[in-house]
């Protein structure tokens, strides 16, 4: 028996802690810093992803962080309006297929999980990020 | 007895021809495309305008940041046009803070 | 005679397509959305079929996969291998070999000491509706339909034991939806089968012949990116009169190394089996594909 309960440990260790429930995902991501970092990160990630970094090519990468540090902000229900173009206006023409949706989306992954976010809030925020495949991806 | 329809008409050209004579050579159209500038560069002479047309499926916006001449336009949606005047001569780069690679030397005379 | 002819066809198509459809590859889904492989081959929790295609190919692409699995229960012993192709994210076929081996019960069965059921499992399964993935924003859920061709080597012995028939078709609807904000997926399944032990004592039999309507329902909690627990339900008919049958269980853990390795561990309940009461085990599967 205590050695099931040790195992069972163990792997709640590998698994990582459940973030608080309750709190609106905007604190959650860690608030403006939080996200910030998120974006950063997510950013760096995408031009070091071979699938997808020539997409970024001739792109104002300062611009493109606040807006996406903007949107992610509404999105997870925090003080902040994103005044971009729409998903679609915005991602028309760049030819954009599922797989790097798909790719851009890892990435995202990857950077919450290096900055810190417990694994079930990434995916509140994944989920929200998910449907916007409809609009991003035209090819 | 000349008709108010045929004196209309004739003075709409005389205008149409004295503007196009005196704009003909002030304004140089460049596209935006492709996230590009349709030409590396244009010539205008001083006081000619350079016309930003956006036929493309971005954004683009256009500016000029130099000691003796600066100009910063709005963002402009696809399908529209921003117009620039260069009162100085000189060698100017008009850039798109949105796609940084995007350049146009324009050469005022 | 027939069914082997068919199923050699089968195999050779495969082994054909393959080579010729690998250069189509993308491994462009999301590390775990193709599942794991049930026991039917299809793409899914450990016994259920779920509406995932195989593989990770996206809509542009195709995916891969085989695996090997071993089931040891208390009085039987379960291999299960096979291969299955994604096209485009959209269609799945796939082709599995079971093979039950009853150990020293075959000889208190009568069978002699090592007797092998063999099952071959040629499965279809298409996608109709919905997007596991993506459909975050509203509660459809992606809906698939399939097919699973099942034809046993053991005729004359099925036959003995009261089976109607030594091969047949088993029909399922599968509706899966991922939660993603709560880290939770759930299936549904509805299948029209005849078959008995999924198939491995054949089709119909004394008590009930004729297909009857079964369900299977799948839950999973994902713990991390690449690690997933689960339960699954999975009703069976109870066709031949020398033996009951149940519903069998499994609770399993999955995980997966990378888009091209995964592995499973799970405990199954299979209920009984051919009178030698509850066949509880260990379940273990290992995957690899694109």
């Amino acid at each position: 028996m205590r050695r099931l309960l040790f195992c069972l440990w163990l792997v709640g260790i590998w698994v990582g802690p459940p973030a608080l429930a309750g709190d609106p995902l905007y604190l959650r991501l860690g608030g403006q810093a939080g996200v910030a970092r998120i974006v950063n990160e997510s950013v760096t990630l995408w031009l070091a992803d071979n699938r997808i970094k020539g997409d970024f090519d001739n792109i104002n990468l300062d611009r493109l962080r606040t807006r996406l540090a903007d949107q992610i902000c509404q999105l997870a229900k925090g003080p902040c309006v994103y005044k971009g173009r729409s998903m679609r206006a915005a991602h028309a023409g760049l030819d954009l297929t599922q797989a790097k949706f798909n790719a851009l989306a890892e990435d995202v992954q990857t950077a919450m999980e290096r900055v810190g976010i417990p694994y079930w809030t990434q995916n509140k925020l994944m989920a929200l990020l998910a449907p916007m495949q409809r609009d991003v991806v035209t090819q | 007895m000349r008709t108010f329809p045929t004196v209309s008409i004739a003075l709409t050209l005389v205008l149409l021809s004295v503007t196009a004579a005196l704009t003909a050579t002030n304004v140089a159209e460049v596209i935006q495309k492709g996230r590009a500038f349709s030409t590396g560069g244009v010539q205008i002479p001083k006081g000619g305008i350079v016309r930003f047309i956006n036929d493309d499926l971005f954004l683009h916006q256009v500016y000029v940041e130099t000691p003796s001449f600066n100009f910063e336009s709005d963002e402009q949606e696809p399908g529209t046009n921003v117009e620039v005047q260069f009162p100085k001569p000189g060698l100017f780069e008009v850039r798109c803070h949105i796609h940084p690679k995007m350049l146009l030397q324009v050469e005022v005379k | 005679m027939r069914a082997r002819f068919r199923l050699t066809a089968s195999a050779v198509a495969f082994a054909t397509a393959l080579p010729l459809l690998a250069q189509a590859q993308d491994s462009g889904r999301l590390l775990a959305t193709s599942g794991v492989t049930q026991i039917e081959g299809a793409a899914g929790g450990g016994l259920v079929p779920w509406a995932l295609i195989t593989g990770y190919g996206t809509r542009d692409a195709i995916g891969a996969n085989a695996h090997y699995t071993f089931d040891a229960l208390p009085n039987f012993t379960l291999h299960d291998a096979g291969a299955s192709i994604g096209l485009y994210d959209q269609l799945e076929l796939s082709y599995t070999h079971l093979w039950f081996n009853t150990g020293s019960t075959g000889a208190r069965l009568g069978l002699g000491a090592g007797y092998q059921f063999q099952l071959d499992v040629v499965g279809a399964k298409l996608r109709l509706l919905g997007d596991v993935v993506y459909d975050q924003d509203n509660w459809l859920p992606q809906i698939a339909v399939g097919a699973q061709y099942k034809a046993s080597e053991n005729a004359n012995v099925l036959r003995a034991i009261g089976a109607r028939g030594a091969d047949g078709t088993d029909f399922y609807l599968s509706a899966t939806k991922l939660l993603l904000a709560e880290s939770l997926l759930l299936n549904a399944t509805v299948r029209a089968t005849k078959a008995n032990q999924f198939g491995l004592l054949g089709f119909g039999g004394d008590r009930h012949d004729g297909y009857s309507a079964q369900f299977e329902v799948s839950a999973a909690l994902l713990l991390r990116r690449d690690f997933a627990i689960g339960a699954e339900i999975r009703t069976k008919p109870d066709n031949l009169g020398f033996a009951r049958e149940g519903t069998a269980y499994d609770v399993f853990a999955a995980y997966f190394f990378n888009k091209n390795l995964s592995a499973t561990l799970a405990f199954t309940a299979l209920g009984p089996v051919a009178n030698q009461g509850n066949q509880n085990g260990v379940y273990l599967s290992l995957a690899g594909g694109f």
